[in-house]
């Protein structure tokens, strides 16, 4: 589930890779994930609530996009930073696309972000960086 | 009074009905997922006239663009009917949700 060199921090550079069934129920295992892995990296609680609403907005709305096969999720920790990304295989014709209320929800919880389709997969990226002391 | 129960892995819905005001216990998370539970739990309670609905939000642990949809829409439809709704003691992410897109005063808020 997880690989990278060790590091003397003992979690920068290290990935861990998750697998779920495409469906909502499975979102909340997501966000544990999403939340051990921040925990390990020393995010505040106030940090890791927000990862957690921004992986859920997004993992959400890819699933809604996608056509219940597997949804793909990689963590990937860095220097003072998580870079989360999801892909699945999308529905026939579906698009993607990010509502108001969700957009600023996203916007106040999270670095960056990007929800898109491509070669037949929907799409998701998102960064929550740590301030640096 | 009477006292029903919405249970899935993930959240239970716990709702005390008394004349035409129910209070409604929202425990776990309120997500994409299960908030579909919640509007089918207050289109029961308008069904049956209830138009005083309390959402005591002590207990939910996450809430959602999807969960704050379902508030929405709920306190639409008791408003349609006359009535209003009340969240009760909101918890820290459900407050912090409201605070990010503004609707902290959108909602009567009650502290418990």
């Amino acid at each position: 589930m997880s690989s990278g060199e060790p590091s003397n921090d003992g979690a920068a550079d290290h990935v861990v890779r998750l697998s779920v069934p495409a469906a909502l129920e499975y979102v909340r295992i997501i966000r544990l994930t999403g939340s051990g892995v921040a925990s390990r990296l020393a995010f505040d609680v106030e940090e890791i609530e927000n990862l957690r609403v921004a992986i859920d907005e997004l993992a959400s709305m890819a699933i809604e996009a996608a056509d219940g096969g597997e949804l793909e999720i990689t963590f990937r920790s860095g220097e003072n930073e998580l870079r989360i990304e999801g892909r699945a295989p999308a529905r026939a014709g579906a698009e993607v696309g990010i509502d108001a209320l969700t957009g600023q929800i996203l916007k106040a919880v999270i670095d960056d972000y990007e929800l898109r389709t491509d070669s037949g997969h929907v799409c998701f990226s998102c960064t929550a960086r740590r301030p640096l002391s | 009074m009477g006292e029903e129960r919405v249970l899935q892995p993930d959240l239970s819905l716990t709702t005390k009905r008394s004349g035409s005001r129910a209070i409604v216990h929202v425990k776990g998370d309120l997500d994409a997922f299960s908030a579909p539970s919640l509007e089918a739990e207050v289109a029961h309670l308008v069904a049956g006239a209830t138009n005083d609905v309390v959402f005591d939000l002590s207990a939910t642990g996450f809430l959602d663009s999807s969960g704050l949809r379902a508030l929405l829409v709920a306190e639409r439809s008791v408003l349609d009917h006359g009535g209003q709704i009340t969240l009760r003691a909101p918890s820290e992410p459900v407050q912090r949700l409201l605070e990010i897109t503004g609707l902290s005063d959108h909602f009567l808020v009650e502290a418990s």
